[in-house]
């Protein structure tokens, strides 16, 4: 046992300091391998040299010497490093979908584009804000002079802040309690006892039907397979049973789909969000932006990018040339010439280049001449080095994987590209960069479901869980999670289904009136509210409360000269001016 | 010996650093103890870039300050620098959140960059302060609200360290016979923060905001020194408590002086409950001082760099307690990690980019540690990758090792050590500078 007791920082010291020594006798080693054996001599000979002071002799006791000597002795290969930027999307584990997905604000159902929903402002109330404000309030009698005398303090701007803060609290509850009849309001118009659909949104109608459609799809190809499961399933332990309520529940694997398969099956912005999370993390106000942390490795890899750019041409010359004369003789070959002509296969190979340490010209050039070292020629043109056929054969198999994927994610990554922030010129560098071949070709090869077949995506995700046995029966056997988990992570699942009802009957008896039976139907529908939750989702993202504003109206009155308090808020304000003075007493010299 | 009261008389119209000396001289009287003489300049230099700078000073700065050897001069020169906020701003954000951040879901870096822009900027430390604990906003962006992040299981025990050197970790679970803070002071400091809510807007991005509290009088929080909020903003009111108080600017003095020093006047600086400062009168000036300066960072960096406690020499491991916590000598540290690998890079002419800088730092703790503490094989395994390939990627240096010394340990070879090194291949003796502990410490 070592060190627990020892502060964190002396144990990294020292750790430290070992280590930089076991690397230099590497060094050494590599300089002059002959040498080898005199080091450890040279070492003690500074040793017995500390002149300057005792504690300054160079560390040569009893382990980490031993450690440094054998080192000297067997000097080992250091691994290549890589850097990644981005993040492969982690096995889908059940419960990593779960913990994920608590944050969800709407269980009603959706989120497709995720968004969240919380507005606010009165953090922001700094002392210069209240300063600015403070300028502006225009009475000259003693209550207005005392408020913009508070307002120039800590205290006054935290009083502001408090009252800011009330209000906003109370306008998010509102909101998010009125939220589902109001959207109701805004799609539908009460006519008699009926509700008919507004004019302008005969468009909307369309949409909603259209997506409700391509959910029901996922859902019955989801259900087909769930049964299918749920028939082979053995029930011995009460694990198996509580698994088997799960998967033959109504409503819960429907939570699973809209939280963890839909935005797999089609690429969303959740996904990309996923993927790109190294770099981007999506703000408050729906913005992608470029993380903090993420900057001067963001900055590189938009530069290489740049490069890469100067010699593309030339370099899908050259890759295209040496693919023309690979052979066509037999199936496997015609897979690799028709992914050396692709121009989406010269695209993959910049991102290997960009990866790797950069796309100049030299190092183009370098690596077609690999690709060509795994050729050589054949009867009918070039083929591959039986050596190599199994490393060629992986990396094609996974172009063609990213090839599929990409087709559909074009549209998504254009649409992401499309909400990166305005920051900067970084930003605007990405954006570019993310609507390349590059991008589409190294994101898509990234994609966990490249099916695009709910049935086979739920099945992918359960046999994590789930095994089959030799007779044919399925069982639960988590592979890396322990039951108990397992078991907490369905249950939230069924509670967030649970949830997810009630809310649910609101909507239908709101809907109940709706005259246009087609677009009712599909709204009452289980496909239908996952849409509406999609909806849901971003009306509350628009409805952001303004506490400051609200606060202000309250309290007073807009005249040519300035605010001016209001008279009937002249109590509240004077409220206010005592909380700031109580404040100010506390912070006189306070001692402990 | 004088009475406090007569040499405060007397240290009327004294330079900061000069009252830092007066006090410290007549503790030492006091004790018996011989303060070590002052070091010398090529010592001062290494000692001071390191300390402010955080790497070795580089050859053009070694021959420049042995021609006009100006102490107050080359401090002020590397406070204004632009290495300063960038060095105490990771030496700031490690004495925050430390190096294992990611796992708790916290991002160490915007924090660090967050602290060196108010650096840059001379932001008082009780504005910093004041920020960090009532911050609100995206922790892939907003750098303050990273520290509550970090500590949002406990951050009444990390706020009453780090900001007023209190421990209540004891506190938390009963009441012990001889510590002054009890656990009902514990759990109404922790009410305070009640109202911070940790919204996970996207991956990676934590949202912190502030939801207003109300709660009948026995319920509401309690500040140690007695004070309740009058709002429902509690936390903010809790920022203002905090940095207003005397413990306060206390703790931050002692903070800087131990960063500097060593070791802090009160030792171990985050515990002044149970711990005597090891001279009063020494601890009431620097208190006085950061208030007086306004919690003017630099300002405080200065007059303690310019005191003679700053400037002796090292002591040799052999010295009494009271020389130690009387500061009679300077006591060696050991480099960070920044510092290594920032010095290993300037030693060898390779001008680090930031980015450079940030992946090997991480390289070398944050991944392992995130992992998992235990793990502390992986951890030497990364460090090791780290540094083999910082001294794979070093190219041959010119010159010989009158030249590498003054690279490496920016200071000549001695007359015994010119003979040791007499006919070595060049590989040996950079091996045995890098490696020696007079490069790997601050002495």
């Amino acid at each position: 046992m070592l060190h627990w007791f020892n502060p964190l920082a002396w144990l990294a010291a020292f750790r430290f300091d070992e280590c930089a020594e076991l690397a230099a006798d590497k060094m050494a080693i590599e300089d002059e391998p002959a040498l080898a054996g005199d080091l450890a001599g040279a070492l003690l000979l500074v040793a017995q040299d500390a002149t300057r002071t005792r504690i300054l002799a160079p560390a040569a006791s009893g382990r980490t010497l031993s450690r440094r000597l054998t080192r000297l002795i067997e000097p080992t290969a250091q691994p290549g490093e890589r850097m990644m930027l981005t993040k492969r999307i982690p096995l889908l584990l059940l419960l990593t979908a779960l913990i994920g997905a608590g944050a969800v604000q709407v269980n009603l159902v959706a989120q497709d584009e995720p968004l969240e929903a919380i507005g606010g402002g009165a953090g922001e109330i700094t002392v210069k804000a209240a300063q600015d404000f403070a300028a502006k309030v225009a009475g000259t009698d003693e209550l207005h002079k005392q408020f913009k005398a508070a307002l120039q303090t800590e205290a006054g701007a935290l009083a502001l802040r408090d009252r800011v803060g009330q209000m906003e609290a109370e306008a998010r509850e509102e909101a998010y309690e009125d939220a589902i009849p109001e959207l109701v309001n805004s799609i539908f118009v009460g006519e008699g006892d009926k509700l008919k659909l507004r004019e302008d949104k005969q468009a909307f109608r369309s949409q909603y039907l259209s997506a409700t459609e391509k959910v029901n799809q996922d859902l019955a190809a989801m259900r087909k397979t769930l049964n299918e499961v749920a028939g082979k399933m053995k029930l011995e332990s009460d694990l198996d049973k509580i698994v088997h309520r799960f998967v033959t529940n109504e409503s819960a694997p429907i939570i699973l789909y809209v939280r963890e398969l839909r935005p797999r099956l089609r690429p969303g912005m959740r996904v990309l969000e996923e993927i790109l999370e190294g770099v981007f993390a999506r703000r408050q106000d729906g913005k992608y932006a470029i993380r903090a942390d993420a900057r001067p490795a963001a900055e590189q890899r938009a530069k290489r990018f740049t490069e890469f750019q100067s010699i593309l041409k030339r370099f899908r010359r050259d890759v295209r040339e040496l693919g023309a004369e690979i052979s066509q003789h037999d199936d496997f070959h015609k897979r690799v010439h028709a992914a050396f002509t692709d121009p989406l296969f010269t695209a993959r190979l910049g991102a290997e280049l960009i990866e790797d340490g950069g796309a100049s010209r030299i190092r183009a050039e370098r690596l077609i001449g690999n690709l060509e070292g795994a050729l050589r020629e054949g009867a009918e043109g070039l083929v591959v080095h039986p050596n190599e056929r199994e490393e060629v054969g992986e990396f094609i198999e996974e172009f063609e994987r990213g090839k599929a994927a990409a087709a559909r994610l074009r549209a998504p990554l254009k649409q992401f590209a499309e909400r990166i922030a305005d920051d900067d010129e970084l930003h605007k560098a990405w954006r570019e960069m993310l609507q390349s071949d590059l991008a589409l070709i190294q994101i898509g090869g990234q994609l966990e479901y490249a099916t695009a077949d709910a049935g086979d995506a739920i099945r992918e995700f359960l046999s994590q869980i789930i095994n089959e046995q030799p007779d044919g029966s399925l069982k639960v056997e988590p592979q890396e999670a322990d039951e108990e988990e397992l078991i907490e992570g369905i249950s939230d699942i069924f509670r967030a289904s649970r949830a997810a009802r009630r809310r649910g009957r609101e909507l239908e008896e709101l809907l109940i009136k709706v005259d246009d039976t087609q677009l009712r139907d599909a709204m009452q529908s289980a496909a239908g509210k996952v849409v509406f939750g999609d909806y849901l989702n971003r009306h509350l993202a628009s409805t952001i409360p303004n506490g400051l504003d609200q606060w202000i109206d309250d309290h007073f009155e807009r005249t040519t000269a300035g605010f001016r308090i209001r008279g009937e808020a002249e109590e509240a304000i004077r409220d206010m001016l005592k909380d700031v003075d109580a404040i100010k007493e506390e912070l006189e010299n306070a001692d402990f | 010996m004088l009475t406090s009261s007569l040499l405060a008389l007397l240290l009327i119209g004294a330079s900061p650093q000069d009252q830092i000396d007066t006090h410290l001289g007549a503790a030492q009287r006091h004790a018996g103890v011989q303060p070590a003489p002052l070091c010398d300049d090529e010592t001062f230099l290494r000692r001071v870039t390191l300390d402010l700078a955080g790497r070795i000073p580089t050859r053009a700065e070694l021959t420049a300050f042995r021609r006009q050897p100006n102490r107050t001069a080359k401090i002020d020169q590397l406070l204004a620098g632009d290495e300063f906020p960038r060095f105490w701003s990771q030496v700031w954000t490690s004495a925050l959140v430390g190096y294992a951040t990611e796992r708790f879901e916290a991002s160490r870096e915007p924090l660090r960059i967050w602290l060196e822009e108010q650096l840059r900027a001379n932001t008082p430390y009780d504005k910093i302060a004041r920020e960090l604990i009532a911050a609100e906003g995206e922790s892939a962006f907003d750098g303050p609200v990273n520290f509550l992040v970090r500590h949002r299981e406990q951050p009444a025990v990390k706020v009453s360290r780090i900001f007023l050197g209190v421990r209540l970790d004891c506190a938390r679970c009963h009441d012990h016979p001889f510590d002054r803070w009890t656990r009902e002071d514990f759990d109404r400091f922790t009410r305070f923060f009640d109202g911070v809510e940790y919204r996970e807007v996207s991956g990676r991005n934590i949202r912190v905001l502030e939801a207003p509290r109300e709660a009948s009088e026995e319920d509401r929080p309690r500040f140690l020194s007695g004070a309740k909020p009058r709002t429902s903003r509690w936390r903010d009111e809790l920022a203002l408590f905090v940095t207003t108080c005397k413990p306060f600017a206390r703790n931050y003095a002692n903070r800087v002086w131990y960063q500097l020093l060593g070791r802090g006047v009160v030792e171990p600086p985050d515990d002044f409950s149970a711990n005597e400062p090891s001279s009063p009168e020494l601890m009431k000036h620097l208190t006085e001082l950061a208030r007086e300066t306004k919690f003017d960072t630099r300002a405080m960096i200065r007059a303690i760099c310019n005191s003679q406690a700053y400037q002796r020499q090292s002591g040799r491991g052999e010295e009494s307690f009271n020389s130690h916590s009387l500061f009679a000598s300077f006591t060696p540290k050991p480099l960070t990690i920044e510092q290594q690998i920032h010095s290993l890079r300037i030693a060898f002419d390779l001008s680090p980019t930031a980015l450079q800088i940030q992946e090997n730092i991480r390289n070398a703790v944050e991944e392992s540690l995130d992992a998992d503490f235990s793990e502390t094989w992986a951890y030497r395994d990364n460090v090791q990758d780290e540094m083999s390939r910082l001294v794979r990627e070093l190219p041959r240096l010119e010159g010989d090792f009158e030249d590498w010394y003054e690279r490496i340990l920016s200071r000549s070879p001695t007359m015994r050590e010119r003979k040791l090194c007499e006919g070595r291949p060049q590989s040996q003796v950079i091996f045995a500078l890098t490696h020696s502990n007079e490069f790997r410490f601050n002495h």
